[in-house]
């Protein structure tokens, strides 16, 4: 019987023409989306709030800031000092910003600093997270205008560490001379270029490819994002089918061929696997979505995709689907018509998404207390976990734990949802409140 | 198949808000009858047939199926029953075929077969051309057929109705009150709730009345209206009947007199009496209560009072 109600639910779910346009048309959508923030974050964003006032390090192999007269000139080795950049622009003679165009010639919020003699003197800060990097200047950046910036890997956000600063105290410098050459001219129209660098697993610096770093940070996004959409979507779809049924009233008819359990298991198990497939047709979208971009973009994009992280978030992903359908059904049978049954399930649907509200921190790192607490409690764990596992390493013993508690909780979730769906299915009239639902749970029917 | 109801009560809320639904009812009934269920609005009688199908469960007593108290609770029985209940509705954007097949499949009915008696049942009802439509698209009685066909589609033993006859034309009503014969005929034990007291007189066998979740009356529909029979004397004038022992009262019509007897008093004692005064009369016959006025005296108020009542609560 479950299996007969779980079918009907799936197949007039599939069948649905909102069914084939979100399943085909918004993963382009969500993507595009993602696609932009995560561009924003990248190249826009300064990095961290917490890491506003952290120094950064200078390696100035070029010699061009600590030449007499310069920022750094002074500066003693190791030792943090503030850079004065607000009042920039104005102390550059006319026909030189001219030269510079003067749109590049901003005043910036003043920065710190530490001069390093290399980039190893720094690398222990840069481990601690106590900078926010280091720049190196080649002594070629005239010529190249190329410079270095190394970041912590965890740092999500670090490898978009700002030179646009040091782009100015740079052009400032060389516009101090009195005859430029044409590399000079080109430093001074152009920002500097960056090649990022992370230390790897291995404690070595690697050069960062930024369409691979975009990817790890969309890709994890995408996915957590899909599965609540997924849930939004479905669990509107098993509303709609439990408010279909209480208002043509067909609801006491199929109770007197099923179990009020059975029927409640049905529908559940029949969303979630148009749930699953939808999410299947998305996650098949998603990953030829790095293919795309090393065609279009003629880069190789180095993104290897982790076959045990994606299963482990497939079983929350459908333990989630469980444990939110049940509560949802439950919930939802309490209504008498599609508003009704909507008005109460939508705390349900509110806690799917509250992991999405802090994905800056799952993101940027994942392992400290909001994540770590959001991905233990069952209410926000599907999501939670699964932006947890795309974005670094998560303590197996902690995934475990996170299953673990989520599935006891699906069990209650579960009971209860059945208890409310044999009390709902026969009720009519307003919604109940607070205590009439308190008294079903008690009473059972 | 033998259905037994032993001692049943339900009550829903606490304290203050305590109401029985069902206080103390028994009844029995088996294969090939019309049980008619009667009583107004609120009685009580949804209640008792949602236990009875194990929808809800009852706080006291049991509920016999062929002798076992367990059995209603079993997919099997779910399987051999039909209900139709009086709240009751259709998926309305979807086809009559797929609905029809949904609810066969439902009752385990193999989806070949079910698809045969489908087209069998609609063709019976004249719906057959309707087989690919909406439900929106289809009239009321339209619908109130469908679901007639999607009740006894698996061909169960068991078939119970609440109101089949609301919404449907006398040439429909004709239909639905051949098909329930015929169920009748097929060895099936039918349970009819309605209050159109015409169809219970034409087609119950045994009827069950519930007031106020109580048992009020019980037994074969000849029985129950031979217990409130009452007679019919034409005579001269209104002086012939004084000083009669055996009359408790008289109603008077064109006719004649509508004598109703003393309790213990039979119609030979009336005869005699009669007789033995030399009292003139030109007619003498006896007058079948028609099962609406047994309902008026028995509930107080007619069978279409008391829905009007109802709804009118209910609005």
């Amino acid at each position: 019987m479950i299996r007969t109600v779980a079918w009907h639910e799936f197949w007039f779910t599939v069948r649905k023409k909102s069914y084939y346009l979100v399943t085909l048309g918004m993963p382009l959508l969500v993507l595009g989306y993602l696609g932009i923030i995560t561009l924003i974050v990248l190249m826009m964003v300064p990095g961290e709030i917490s890491k506003m006032n952290m120094p950064t390090g200078i390696v100035d192999q070029s010699g061009i800031l600590t030449a007499a007269g310069a920022p750094l000139a002074d500066a003693p080795i190791g030792e943090e000092v503030e850079v004065e950049l607000d009042n920039f622009a104005e102390e550059i003679p006319e026909e030189l910003r001219k030269l510079a165009g003067d749109t590049k010639l901003k005043s910036e919020s003043n920065r710190k600093v530490i001069l390093l003699e290399n980039i190893d003197s720094g690398r222990p800060s840069l481990e601690d997270k106590t900078w926010k990097g280091i720049v190196v200047i080649p002594d070629d950046y005239i010529e190249s205008g190329k410079v270095e910036v190394y970041t912590r890997r965890s740092d999500l956000f670090g490898s978009a560490l700002k030179t646009g600063w040091i782009s100015q105290m740079l052009r400032k410098e060389i516009l101090k001379k009195t005859t430029l050459t044409e590399n000079e001219v080109d430093r001074i129209r152009n920002f500097a270029s960056p090649t990022e660098y992370e230390i790897n697993e291995q404690g070595e610096f690697e050069e960062v490819n930024l369409l691979s770093k975009g990817l790890s940070l969309g890709i994890p996004l995408a996915v957590a994002g899909l599965l609540v959409l997924a849930l939004m979507m479905n669990a509107s779809a098993l509303l709609a089918s439990i408010a279909e049924e209480k208002e043509n009233k067909v609801m006491e008819v199929i109770v007197s061929s099923v179990s009020s359990d059975q029927l409640l298991f049905g529908k559940v198990l029949g969303i979630v696997c148009a749930g699953l497939l939808q999410i299947t047709i998305w996650m098949a979208m998603v990953s030829i979505i790095p293919i795309i971009l090393q065609t279009a973009m003629n880069e190789f994009v180095d993104y290897d995709v982790n076959l045990l992280q994606l299963a482990i978030s497939g079983i929350f992903m459908v333990t989630g689907f469980m444990f939110y359908g049940s509560l949802l059904a439950g919930m939802g049978s309490l209504g008498s018509t599609y508003k009704d049954c909507q008005q109460l399930s939508a705390a349900v649907i509110i806690c799917a998404c509250v992991p999405m509200m802090f994905f800056h921190a799952f993101l940027s790192d994942p392992n400290t207390i909001a994540p770590r607490t959001l991905s233990m409690i069952p209410f926000f764990s599907p999501v939670g976990m699964t932006l947890r596992l795309g974005s670094g390493d998560v303590a197996m013993w902690e995934v475990g734990l996170s299953f673990l508690i989520l599935v006891v909780a699906t069990w209650f979730a579960v009971k209860i949802a059945a208890r409310l769906f044999r009390a709902g299915t026969l009720m009519r009239g307003k919604i109940p409140g607070i205590r009439e639902i308190w008294k079903v749970l008690i009473q059972g029917s | 198949m033998e259905i037994e109801l032993q001692n049943v009560s339900k009550t829903y809320g606490r304290g203050a808000n305590l109401k029985i639904a069902v206080d103390n009812v028994s009844w029995k009934s088996g294969g090939g009858e019309i049980f008619g269920l009667l009583g107004p609005n609120g009685a009580g009688k949804t209640t008792m047939i949602r236990m009875m199908l194990d929808i809800i469960r009852p706080d006291q007593g049991q509920i016999l199926l062929d002798g076992d108290a367990t059995a209603n609770r079993t997919i099997e029985f779910k399987r051999r029953i039909g209900y139709l209940p009086e709240e009751r509705g259709l998926y309305q954007k979807r086809k009559v075929m797929d609905v029809l097949l949904y609810f066969a499949a439902l009752k385990g009915f193999d989806r070949a077969a079910a698809k045969v008696k489908a087209m069998e049942l609609l063709e019976r009802f004249e719906l057959a051309h309707c087989a690919n439509k909406k439900i929106h698209d289809l009239s009321k009685g339209m619908g109130q057929k469908i679901q007639i066909a999607s009740c006894v589609l698996h061909d169960p033993d068991l078939v119970v109705l609440d109101e089949p006859f609301s919404g449907l034309d006398p040439v429909n009503t004709r239909l639905i009150r051949e098909t329930i014969l015929d169920l009748r005929a097929a060895g099936k034990l039918v349970f009819l709730s309605t209050h159109m007291m015409a169809e219970v007189e034409a087609l119950c066998d045994r009827i069950f009345m519930i007031n106020d979740g109580k048992q009020v009356l019980y037994g074969s529909l000849d029985e129950i209206r031979k217990s409130y029979t009452k007679y019919e004397v034409q005579m001269d004038h209104e002086a012939e009947t004084h000083g009669l022992k055996s009359i408790e009262s008289i109603t008077r019509s064109a006719q004649g007199q509508c004598i109703h007897l003393k309790n213990g008093s039979s119609v030979h004692d009336l005869m005699a009496e009669l007789a033995a005064g030399q009292r003139a009369f030109h007619r003498f016959e006896e007058a079948r209560m028609p099962i609406e006025d047994i309902f008026v005296e028995v509930v107080g108020k007619s069978p279409h009072d008391a829905v009007a009542e109802t709804e009118g609560a209910s609005s």
